[in-house]
C-alpha cells in the first residue's frame, strides 16, 4: 500500500511554474529523494505535501485519503527543518515531550514514550541535560526525536544535512540511514547533494525545472540515466558528455566526435531506431576509462594531461583529447603535460539524442 | 621566491587563543590551501595576511617584505571574502569596472580589461545585469572578477565555494584552478573540505584549534598524515582509528586491539623509540581494508556487515568486528547484504601507528 500519494501536483507562484506536473508515490518504510540543483522545485514540492503551500492543481493523498483541505497539523506529518529547530534553552526531555504536551497527553504516556523514543535514537544519556550543550549529531537526533514522537504517518526532511561542515555530514549522513532503517516510517528527503541521495534513498526522484526527469532506484539512476541533465547530475566527477554525430562510411557505423571516432557498427540498428537525427551526445563515466602509458588496446585514443586533482586514494585526471576536455577517474604515475593512451569499453557508453536530450541507447 | 611568509603568528581573541604559532610560506604562483573545520582559525588567518585584524605575535613578509604595519590597501593582495561582496545597485559591468576607475584610468582602458576577465570567466552575459539577477555561482565570479581587474598577485579567498550547490561546486572549483594558473597567481584559499583542498592544492595546510598541524602537497597529508586528526580529517570516507595497546608475551609483540591482534615483534624497537607508552592507536583508510564472503588467510578477522551506502562508483561498508566499527570502501559489485558475517583483512603496508598521549604518527606500513 502506498502511504503517499502525490498525482499531477502544480504550483504557479505569480507567472512562475514552480512546480509544472510531479506525480509519485511512496510505500510504506520507504525512503524516497527529491534530488535538483537550487530552483527545480523539490522543496516547493516538500512543502505542499506538508500543507505549507497550496498545490494550483493535483492531489495529495496520504493513507489513501486526500488530503489537500487537511490543515497541516492534522495531516499526520513529522517535518524535520533544514536547521533543525530545536529548543534550545530546554532540556532534550523537554524537546521530546513537547508535541505531547500540546496534545494533552498523560503524563504516564508521555513518560514512557519519551523514554521509547530516546531508546531508539540512542539518547537515553543526555535525556536530562540541556539542548544548548548538545553536539549536532545529538540535534540531529532530538529533531528527528520530536518528530516521529508524534507517531506521523509520513516523515519530511528538508535539506537536513545542508547546515553542516563537509566531513561531519559524512558522519551524519551514515547516521541518518541508520536512523531511518530503526524507525521504518515512510519518508521524503529533500537534497540538492547526489551523493547524500545515493546514500540515503531507496528511490531518487531526480527534478529540473519543476519536472522531474527519472524516479528509479540509485543504481539504476547512476548506471541507467534516462537523460542527459539525470547523467550530468548523478555521479562525481561528472559524467564526460561529448558531442557526436553518427556518420556511416563503407558499412561500417562510427560516432563521430571529430577528435576520434568510435565504432558502432554492432549496435547501429538499435541506435538509428530511436534517434531523431545524427546529431547525438555521448557519454563516458571518468571511472570507466581507463588510461595506460603504452598503448594496449589498438583503438585507444590519444590523451594530453592537463592537470590532476588528487582524491586521496585515486585521482581526476583533466586530459584534453584533440580539443576535448575529458576525466578520467584512477591511478596512474603521470605529471600533468604527459601523453597517455585512453580506452574505454563499449557496454559503458550512454549516447543521448541531441535534439530531445533522451538516452537513446 | 618567496611570495608569503608567516612566522610564528598568534592571535587572541577576547581570551580564546584562535592561532598559535602559525609558520608556513608559499612559493610563487602557489596554489596553497588552508583546510580545517569550523573554528580552525582559517578566516582569522585570511584576515590578518591582508591587514584587516591586527596580529599579537608573530611576523607576516609580503615579497620578502615585512608587512606587519601595513595598511590593507598598501599590502597588494586582493581578498574575496565567503559572502561576495559586490554593489548591489550597479551592473556587473560597473561592479567590475569600478576599481579601475579608482584607478583613474581611461574608459577604453577600461572596457578593455573588463571584457578580457569577463570572457575568462565567462560572465559577459551578466554585465548588463544587476546583482539580484545572479545565482550563488555567478555572483561568485563577479566577485571574483572584480578583484581579477586589479591584477593581484596575491590572492586570499575565504571559503569561496562554501555557499554553493554541491554540483556548481565541482565545476568552479576546477575553473579557480584554471584561473590561478592562467594569471599565474599566488593563491591562499581556505575552505572545510578536505575533497576540495586535496583536488587543488598544490599544498595544503591541515589546521585545527588555531594550529597547523602539517603542511605538505596534497598525497602526502593523505599517505602520511603527521597526526590523528590530520589521518582523521583527510580523507573520505574517514581513516578508521582503533585503540590498541603494545604488549609481550613469550618475546613476541602484538599490538592488542581487543578484538584483533597484530604481530610487531620486528618493528618493537621503531615502536619503542617512538611512544610514550605503550597506549597507541591503529589507523587505516577504508579502501585499505578488503572484505569477502570467506577468509582470506589466517589474518583474516571475522565481522558483521552492518550497512552498506552505495555512492555509485563504489559502496560504503559499515562492519563490526565485536565492540568496533570499521568503514572499508568495496566495489559496487560487493554483494553481502546487511546481517551477513564477512571476513576482513587490513593491508599491512598501508597501516598507521600513533601515539595515544602525543597524537603524533609513529609509523606507517606495519611491513
Amino acid at each position: 500500500m502506498a502511504k503517499l500519494v502525490v498525482r499531477n501536483l502544480r504550483k504557479l507562484f505569480g507567472h512562475f511554474e514552480a512546480v509544472k506536473d510531479v506525480s509519485f508515490e511512496v510505500s510504506e518504510k520507504e525512503t524516497l529523494c527529491l534530488l535538483g540543483p537550487s530552483g527545480c522545485g523539490k522543496t516547493t514540492t516538500l512543502r505542499m505535501i506538508a500543507g505549507l503551500e497550496t498545490p494550483t492543481s493535483g492531489y495529495i493523498y496520504i493513507n489513501d485519503v486526500l488530503v489537500n483541505d487537511v490543515s497541516p497539523q492534522k495531516r499526520g506529518i513529522g517535518l524535520v527543518f533544514q536547521d533543525y529547530a530545536i529548543f534550545p534553552h530546554m532540556s532534550v526531555f523537554d524537546n521530546l515531550a513537547f508535541g505531547l504536551k500540546v496534545r494533552r497527553t498523560p503524563k504516564h504516556e508521555l513518560t514512557v514514550k519519551v523514554d521509547e523514543t530516546a531508546r531508539l535514537l540512542g539518547l537515553s544519556d543526555v535525556l536530562h541535560e540541556s539542548a544548548k550543550g548538545l553536539g549536532l549529531s545529538e540535534i540531529q537526533r532530538v529533531a528527528i526525536g520530536r518528530s516521529i514522537i508524534l507517531d506521523p504517518k509520513i516523515l519530511l526532511l528538508d535539506e537536513p544535512l545542508s547546515n553542516v561542515a563537509a566531513k561531519v555530514r559524512e558522519r551524519m549522513r551514515g547516521e541518518l540511514k541508520r536512523i531511518q532503517r530503526e524507525i521504518g516510517i515512510a519518508t521524503v528527503f529533500v537534497t540538492h547533494d547526489q551523493l547524500e541521495a545515493m546514500v540515503l534513498g531507496d528511490r531518487i526522484a531526480v527534478m529540473k525545472d519543476g519536472l522531474i526527469e527519472q524516479i528509479a532506484e540509485p543504481d539504476e539512476v547512476y548506471a541507467h540515466p534516462h537523460t542527459l541533465f539525470v547523467a550530468d547530475f548523478i555521479g562525481s566527477p561528472s559524467m564526460n558528455l561529448i558531442e557526436c554525430e553518427l556518420l556511416e562510411k563503407e558499412d561500417r557505423v562510427f560516432l563521430d566526435a571529430k577528435d576520434f571516432a568510435i565504432d558502432v557498427t554492432e549496435f547501429a540498428e538499435t541506435i538509428k531506431k530511436k534517434v531523431t537525427g545524427p546529431e547525438l551526445i555521448m557519454g563516458i563515466r571518468p571511472e570507466d576509462l581507463h588510461m595506460s602509458i603504452k598503448k594496449i588496446d589498438p583503438k585507444a585514443i590519444r590523451g594530453e594531461v592537463q592537470f590532476i586533482e588528487s582524491l586521496g586514494s585515486s585521482s581526476i585526471y583533466h586530459l584534453k583529447v584533440g580539443q576535448k576536455p575529458i576525466l578520467v577517474k584512477g591511478l596512474l604515475e603521470v605529471e600533468a603535460g604527459d601523453k597517455v593512451w585512453v580506452t574505454f569499453d563499449l557496454k559503458k557508453l550512454h549516447l543521448f539524442d541531441k535534439k530531445t536530450e533522451v538516452a537513446v541507447w | 621566491m618567496v611570495k608569503l611568509k608567516l612566522v610564528n603568528v598568534s592571535k587572541k581573541i577576547r581570551k580564546e587563543q584562535v592561532l598559535r604559532g602559525i609558520t608556513f610560506e608559499t612559493g610563487d604562483k602557489e596554489l596553497f590551501v588552508v583546510v580545517g573545520p569550523p573554528g580552525a582559525g582559517k578566516t582569522t588567518l585570511l584576515k590578518i595576511i591582508a591587514g584587516l585584524v591586527p596580529l599579537d605575535e608573530g611576523e607576516v613578509y609580503i615579497r620578502d617584505e615585512l608587512v606587519n604595519y601595513k595598511l590593507p590597501a598598501e599590502r597588494g593582495i586582493g581578498m574575496v571574502f565567503e559572502t561576495p561582496a559586490v554593489y548591489p545597485n550597479r551592473t556587473g559591468y560597473e561592479n567590475i569596472a569600478f576599481p579601475l576607475k579608482v584607478k583613474g584610468l581611461g574608459d577604453t582602458e577600461i572596457k578593455k580589461q573588463v571584457y578580457e576577465v569577463a570572457e575568462f570567466l565567462q560572465i559577459t552575459h551578466l554585465l548588463d545585469r544587476k546583482p539580484h539577477t545572479y545565482s550563488g555561482g555567478e555572483l561568485q565570479r563577479v566577485a571574483l572578477a572584480r578583484v581579477l581587474v586589479r591584477s593581484p598577485s596575491i590572492l586570499l579567498l575565504d571559503e569561496p565555494l562554501k555557499n554553493l550547490d554541491a554540483k556548481i561546486r565541482e565545476r568552479m572549483r576546477v575553473e579557480l584552478k584554471r584561473l590561478q594558473r592562467e594569471f599565474g597567481i599566488t593563491m591562499i584559499f581556505t575552505t572545510h573540505d578536505q575533497l576540495e583542498a586535496v583536488a587543488i592544492g598544490d599544498r595544503i595546510a591541515v589546521m585545527n584549534k588555531g594550529v597547523i598541524e602539517q603542511v605538505d602537497v596534497p598525497e602526502k597529508t593523505y599517505n602520511f598524515p603527521k597526526t590523528v586528526f590530520v589521518g582523521r580529517f583527510i580523507g573520505s570516507p574517514s581513516m578508521n582509528l582503533v585503540d590498541c595497546t603494545l604488549r609481550e608475551t613469550n618475546g613476541q609483540w602484538v599490538l592488542d586491539a581487543t578484538e584483533f591482534a597484530i604481530d610487531v615483534t620486528h618493528l618493537k624497537d621503531q615502536i619503542l623509540a617512538k611512544s610514550t607508552g605503550p597506549e597507541l592507536i591503529l589507523g587505516t583508510r577504508p579502501p585499505d581494508i578488503s572484505v569477502a564472503e570467506k577468509p582470506l588467510s589466517e589474518q583474516s578477522i571475522e565481522a558483521v556487515l552492518e550497512l552498506t551506502e552505495a555512492l555509485g562508483s563504489e559502496k560504503i561498508a559499515e562492519l563490526r568486528v565485536g565492540s568496533v566499527i570499521l568503514t572499508a570502501l568495496v566495489p559496487p559489485t560487493f554483494d553481502l547484504s546487511m546481517g551477513e558475517k564477512a571476513y576482513i583483512e587490513l593491508k599491512r603496508e598501508k597501516l598507521y601507528l600513533f601515539d595515544k598521549k602525543t597524537e603524533n604518527l609513529i609509523t606507517c606500513g606495519l611491513t
